[in-house]
């Protein structure tokens, strides 16, 4: 569906590259999550597939299709949802949705049915101005659905949400993706895309580090652990001790011989320690 | 079509909650009211003038004088006193006193305080063509004197200022509104989800200049009726007021297309429509054309809008002018499509 190879760019026309040598394949109806801390080069990346940066070096093409050529029809199956909450401020929720509707020329949504479905029924006849931070945020997401899109870019859709409101637009997500939908899933919120994303890429300084499916990545990066609390000497004390390292293996099995274990949990590795292992980097 | 109609019920959207057709209204209102009741309607004809000499060698007067005395409306005095003393008793008069300075003639000029710009321009232009009289033919002195009736004398003076509000309006209030329009969408960041979508950067601008042909044509059928009355030519008026505002608007739109912020253009967007109001001070002198003014696109569209509105002398004035903004403004709307796709490009 997307094919992305060996992408390059530069914002300054030089060797500075904000993103380098980028390649990834992103098949239909995946959820495909775009990992980094800040900076890293996301949003770039979104950019040159959607066409608003133009391509410096490399291939990009979506349904098979170069994007250097490729038609402004095609945005008929695609659907966008910003960083920033880009919407006309002097319009209502629903004027927005409508206006976007009428840039279509495929069926588009009901305007309302989706204000309805990210919880802005009620603010659907206010002015954009009035919103705050997260109803503009959503309106922003429901307007990325009004063309029906196949092929969904979101970037940062649920920053700065409440927990009931970024579950609900998680829902959204899944649903689409059922129905047959693509989605290229910007974010550098680990849990997001542990639940959402079928695979994930780790994206820090413009570079790829890895390439896998969060389970996957656990397994292969992720050491197992475990914490036991046991008496010892006449004391309590708690270890915490790896599955794969030999001398933690022999302190545990010396552990267990002794018999006075109170407490024992294994520990499993988060998506967010594989990145910090993997990159060196906190995703902040 | 159907997105260019949505942009513009967008942009008209915007455009009203903005307060621009209001603001469209009130000023056309209050400029009609202006001309209406502020402006004289008729400048004082047959101003007497008085003029002395004062210590001028007499072969170097004779032939102004010779020309004074040849005309009814010139009286003699003794001194610049007796000229301030008559002028304060008859207010429609202005005085002249002669001198001379490194074997030239000098004018000063006494005036009442009140006089329009139209006479000042025509008693200026007299004066300069004094100055050099030994260098002139006698005929051409008469002429430029007889200038004062021009070939719009029977106009009523606050009728005949209204094709340049009509020239005025639409250009301001268009760069400003435009410029509001363009850079409220860029702080917005609304052009990138446009981008996203079929819709082309053409059909963005198309909407935004078919905004500003409506608002002006709404100013300048209104200052037209109630000043002027209903009737003018108005296919051609109409014609005129939808060429100066398309090329007014697309000359805004390239402006903006080059800032990021209103602050930065307005610098720009203010010096052009200085310049593009130059023109105006050639209009009750039509005599008054030097190059630098007449290449200046308003220089034509002022007299275009006269022709529309007092039909008369020079109907070709019309179509050339109606060309000329018509492919100024096309060029201009290219390069704008072009310099919004690489602004776009940028950031
Ligand atoms: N318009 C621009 N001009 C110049 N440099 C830019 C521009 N936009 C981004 N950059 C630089 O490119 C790099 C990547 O930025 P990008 O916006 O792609 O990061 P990101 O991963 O989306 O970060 P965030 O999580 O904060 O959104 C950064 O170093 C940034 O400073
Ligand atoms: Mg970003």
């Amino acid at each position: 569906m997307i094919r992305v190879k060996n992408l390059y760019h530069s914002y300054t026309n030089d060797s500075n590259y904000a993103v380098k040598d980028v390649s990834f394949e992103i098949s239909k109806g995946e959820i495909f999550g775009f990992l980094g801390p800040s900076g890293a080069g996301k949003s770039t990346t979104q950019k040159i597939l959607i066409g608003l940066l133009q391509l410096q070096r490399g291939e990009v093409s979506i349904d098979g299709k170069d994007i250097r050529n490729a038609n402004r029809k095609l945005f008929n199956s695609i659907g966008v949802s910003f960083e920033r909450a880009n919407v006309y401020k002097k319009l209502t929720g629903i004027e927005n949705l409508s206006f976007f509707a009428q840039m279509f020329s495929v069926p588009t949504e009901d305007p309302l049915k989706l204000l309805k479905m990210v919880g802005l029924q009620d603010a659907a006849s206010k002015k954009a101005s009035s919103y705050s931070k997260g109803m503009l945020q959503r309106l922003v997401f429901a307007r990325s659905m009004i063309n029906n899109p196949s092929i969904w870019f979101l970037d940062e859709p649920t920053s700065g949400l409440d927990p009931t409101t970024t579950s609900v637009i998680k829902d959204i997500i899944r649903n689409r993706q059922k129905q047959g939908a693509t989605v290229f899933l910007t974010t550098h919120n680990m849990h997001i895309a542990e639940e959402l994303c079928d695979r994930v890429a780790f994206i820090t300084n413009g570079e790829i580090s890895a390439i896998d499916s969060p389970r996957s990545l656990k397994l292969k990066y992720g050491e197992k652990r475990v914490i036991v609390e046991h008496i010892e000497a006449g004391e309590l004390t708690k270890e915490e001790l790896s599955l794969t390292e030999e001398a933690n293996k022999e302190r545990l099995s010396s552990i267990i011989s002794a018999g006075k274990i109170e407490t024992m949990h294994t520990q499993e590795a988060s998506l967010e320690d594989i990145f910090i292992k993997l990159t060196g980097k906190e995703l902040k | 079509m159907r997105r260019l109609l949505g942009l513009l019920s967008k942009d008209f959207t915007v455009a009203y909650r903005n307060y621009f057709f209001l603001i469209v209204f009130v000023v056309a209102a209050l400029l009609i009211a202006a001309t209406v009741f502020l402006v004289p309607e008729q400048l004082s004809t047959g101003t007497g003038i008085l003029y002395t000499l004062d210590e001028v060698d007499s072969s170097l007067a004779k032939p102004v004088i010779a020309l004074f005395e040849g005309h009814k409306e010139y009286k003699r005095l003794d001194s610049k006193e007796a000229i301030v003393e008559q002028m304060k008793k008859n207010k429609n008069t202005v005085g002249i006193v002669i001198y001379e300075e490194q074997e030239q003639l000098r004018f000063e000029v006494i005036m009442q305080g009140f006089e329009n710009e139209r006479s000042k321009n025509a008693m200026a232009l007299t004066l300069e063509s004094l100055a050099n009289i030994g260098q002139l033919q006698a005929e051409s002195i008469e002429t430029v004197l007889l200038d004062k009736d021009m070939d719009y004398g029977k106009i009523a003076f606050n009728k005949s200022i209204v094709p340049l509000l009509l020239l005025n309006e639409p250009i301001m209030l268009g760069f400003i509104f435009l410029a509001t329009l363009i850079f409220m969408e860029r702080e917005e960041d609304t052009i990138k989800a446009y981008m996203v979508t079929p819709g082309r950067i053409k059909e963005y601008l198309l909407s935004k200049i078919i905004l500003m042909m409506v608002l002006s044509l709404i100013s300048t059928i209104l200052i037209t009726v109630f000043t002027v009355g209903i009737d003018v030519n108005w296919l051609m008026l109409i014609a005129i007021t939808i060429a100066g505002s398309w090329f007014s608007s697309c000359m805004a739109m390239l402006l903006g297309s080059f800032f990021d912020s209103i602050s930065k253009a307005m610098i720009w967007i203010l010096g052009i429509s200085l310049v593009l109001s130059v023109p105006m001070a050639a209009y009750f002198v039509p005599s008054f054309s030097p190059a630098y003014l007449t290449v200046i696109p308003t220089y034509d569209l002022m007299f275009a809008l006269r022709e529309a509105v007092f039909p008369g002398t020079n109907p070709a004035v019309m179509y050339r002018s109606i060309l000329i903004l018509a492919a100024l403004g096309a060029i201009m709307y290219a390069m704008s499509v072009l310099s919004y796709k690489r602004s776009l490009a940028r950031d």
